[in-house]
C-alpha cells in the first residue's frame, strides 16, 4: 500500500473499509482517545476520527487499525 | 503466544502512556475507552514496563485479567498432577501399547492352547513382553519344530495381541507313548459275551467261562512257519474290547422303625447378613431357646451351611432339639471379588423332637426302591450294564428286605505287564 514516494515523504496514508475499520500509516502519535473521537497527529497535520464505539485494534511504529462505527474523518492541516 | 494481560488505566494521562509505549516499542492491542478508563491488552513480556511507566506517571492502573498458558500454569501450580495427568496418561498408554497383553491361538484342534503357550514360554514369549522383542519368524519356526503335526503357522502382532494361526495335519494320529507289552486279564468271574481284538492274541472266545485274573488277550504274538513251529515271538500292548457277563446278588434291608423329626410351630425367622464366616443379625436378635430369650447378633456359619444345636429339655427323659437352617436370600458380588462372601440369609430357628415311627408297607417299599435305585446308579457310574434284574421284597417284624439278583455286563478289564514273561522267555 505504501509507495516509495509516500514512504520517503512520510505522508500519511488512510484506508477505510466501509464504516467498520480504518488503517492509518505514517502517524506520529495519538493526541486524544475517546469512545466517540480519536485524534491522531501525523507529519503534516492531524486526523480526527468521529464515530461510535471506536477502538484501536493494534498499533505499531508505522501504522494502526481503528474499528468501530466511523461517522466522519477530518484532516486538519497544521499551520 | 505465552499469554497477555488486560490492564485498566484511569485518568487523562492514558493517551500519553499509549504514546510512550509506542515510542519504547511496546505494542498494545484492543485499546478501548470505557468511561474514564482506557482498557488495553499487552503481552506478558511487557507488563512490567507498562507498570513502571504508570507508576512513574502516577497513573492509577490495575491488571484486570491474565490469560494464556503461563497464567494458567501459575494458577494451577498446586494441581500439578492434574496438569500432568494427560502427559502421564499418554506415557502410560504408549508404554502399555508397546507390550503384548494377550496371546490368541486359532484353529488348533490337536494341540491345546496350553501346550502351545508352554512352548512360547520356553522361548520367553510371555504376556507382558515388549513387542519389539517378539520375533514372529522365530516363533513360527519354533512351533513348527516343536509340534510335528503343525503343517503351517502364522504369527501376527495386532496391537497388543499376538495372534497365532496354526494348521494341523489332519491325516496322522498321535502315537500313544504307552506301548509297553501288556496282557488283558478278566476283572471278574463270568462268561465272555463279546471279544474284539485289535492287538495281541485272543486266548478266549465268546461263551467261554473265565475267572478273575485269567488272561483273555495276550500281548504275546507268535509267528508260526508252515510246519507250525514258532519262528518269532513279538510282544505288543494288547488292545481289545472284552465284555464279561456275571451274576451278583445282594440283600437290601431297612428298619421298619425309624426316627422322625416333629417340628413345633414356634419357628423364628430372622435375616442375617453373612460376611466371611460370620452371619450378622439385621432383623431380630432375639431367639427363644427352651423358653428363654437369648440375644443373638452373630452366628458362626458352619461349612455345611447348616447348624444344629442339641439342647437338653427340662422334661423327664424326652430330648428336645434345636435346629437352625440357613437359606441364602440374596447374594452380592460386590465383595466377592475381594474374597469376602457377602450375602443375606434367612435363618429359621426351629425346635423339634424326635419320635419313633413305623413305615407303612407303601412307604417301606418306596424307601427300599429308592435305595436299590441308588445302587443301580452306582453300578452305571462304574460303567457296568445291567442285563437282567430280579427284585423280591419281603418283611418280618423289624425289617423290610429286598433280595436283588442281577446279571451284569462289564467291559472293564485289567492290564498285566508282560515284563516277567519276556525275562523268562529270554532265559
Amino acid at each position: 500500500m505504501t509507495s516509495s514516494h509516500d514512504y520517503l515523504m512520510k505522508d500519511c496514508m488512510i484506508a477505510i473499509t466501509g464504516r467498520r475499520e480504518m488503517y492509518i500509516e505514517n502517524y506520529k502519535s495519538i493526541l486524544e482517545f475517546g469512545e466517540n473521537r480519536i485524534r491522531i497527529r501525523t507529519k503534516n497535520g492531524r486526523i480526527e476520527v468521529l464515530g461510535k464505539r471506536l477502538k484501536i485494534v493494534y498499533y505499531c511504529d508505522t501504522d494502526m487499525q481503528i474499528t468501530g462505527c466511523i461517522d466522519e474523518v477530518k484532516l486538519n492541516e497544521v499551520m | 503466544m505465552l499469554g497477555y494481560a488486560i490492564i485498566r488505566i484511569k485518568g487523562s494521562n492514558a493517551v500519553r502512556i499509549i504514546n510512550i509505549c509506542k515510542a519504547q516499542g511496546i505494542f498494545l492491542y484492543d485499546i478501548t475507552r470505557c468511561e474514564d478508563m482506557v482498557i488495553i491488552e499487552v503481552s506478558l513480556n511487557n507488563i512490567e514496563h507498562i507498570q513502571d511507566i504508570c507508576s512513574d506517571m502516577g497513573v492509577i492502573y490495575d491488571v484486570k485479567k491474565k490469560t494464556g498458558i503461563v497464567p494458567f500454569l501459575q494458577m494451577h501450580r498446586y494441581r500439578i498432577i492434574i496438569l500432568l495427568s494427560p502427559l502421564i496418561m499418554f506415557m502410560i498408554l504408549s508404554s502399555l501399547s508397546s507390550h503384548i497383553w494377550k496371546i490368541n491361538i486359532h484353529d488348533n484342534i490337536r494341540y491345546t492352547d496350553e501346550e502351545i503357550k508352554v512352548c512360547l514360554e520356553n522361548e520367553k514369549i510371555n504376556i507382558g513382553i515388549e513387542k519389539k522383542k517378539v520375533n514372529t519368524k522365530d516363533i513360527e519356526r519354533k512351533i513348527r519344530e516343536e509340534f510335528l503335526d503343525v503343517t503351517w503357522v502364522s504369527v501376527q502382532k495386532d496391537g497388543s495381541v499376538l495372534n497365532i494361526y496354526v494348521k494341523e495335519n489332519e491325516g496322522s494320529e498321535i502315537v500313544s507313548a504307552n506301548e509297553e507289552p501288556v496282557d488283558i486279564c478278566a476283572s471278574t468271574d463270568g462268561i465272555v459275551k463279546d471279544i474284539i481284538t485289535r492287538s495281541g492274541t485272543a486266548l478266549v472266545h465268546k461263551g467261554d467261562v473265565v475267572k478273575s485274573g485269567d488272561v483273555v488277550v495276550s500281548g504275546l504274538i507268535e509267528l508260526k512257519g508252515d510246519d507250525g513251529s514258532v519262528i518269532e515271538k513279538r510282544y505288543v500292548h494288547a488292545d481289545a474290547d472284552v465284555s464279561i457277563q456275571y451274576e451278583r446278588e445282594y440283600i437290601e434291608k431297612i428298619s421298619i422303625k425309624h426316627n422322625v423329626k416333629v417340628y413345633e410351630d414356634s419357628a423364628i425367622h430372622s435375616k442375617y447378613l453373612q460376611i466371611g464366616n460370620i452371619a450378622i443379625n439385621i432383623q431380630k436378635p432375639d431367639i427363644k431357646k427352651s423358653g428363654k430369650t437369648i440375644k443373638k447378633w452373630f452366628t458362626k456359619i458352619s461349612g455345611k451351611m447348616k447348624n444344629e444345636k442339641k439342647v437338653q429339655n427340662e422334661k423327664e427323659d424326652e430330648k428336645e432339639y434345636f435346629e437352625e437352617k440357613l437359606t441364602i436370600i440374596d447374594k452380592s458380588d460386590f465383595l466377592e471379588n475381594l474374597g469376602i462372601t457377602n450375602q443375606s440369609q434367612n435363618i429359621v430357628s426351629n425346635k423339634y423332637r424326635i419320635e419313633i415311627q413305623e413305615y407303612t408297607d407303601e412307604e417301606g417299599i418306596a424307601m427300599i426302591n429308592k435305595n436299590i435305585s441308588k445302587y443301580f446308579n452306582n453300578l452305571s457310574e462304574k460303567g457296568i450294564q445291567i442285563v437282567e434284574k430280579n427284585v423280591k421284597i419281603y418283611k418280618d417284624s423289624d425289617y423290610i428286605y429286598a433280595n436283588v439278583s442281577l446279571k451284569l455286563l462289564t467291559d472293564d478289564m485289567q492290564e498285566q505287564k508282560l515284563y516277567e514273561l519276556t525275562v523268562n522267555d529270554s532265559n
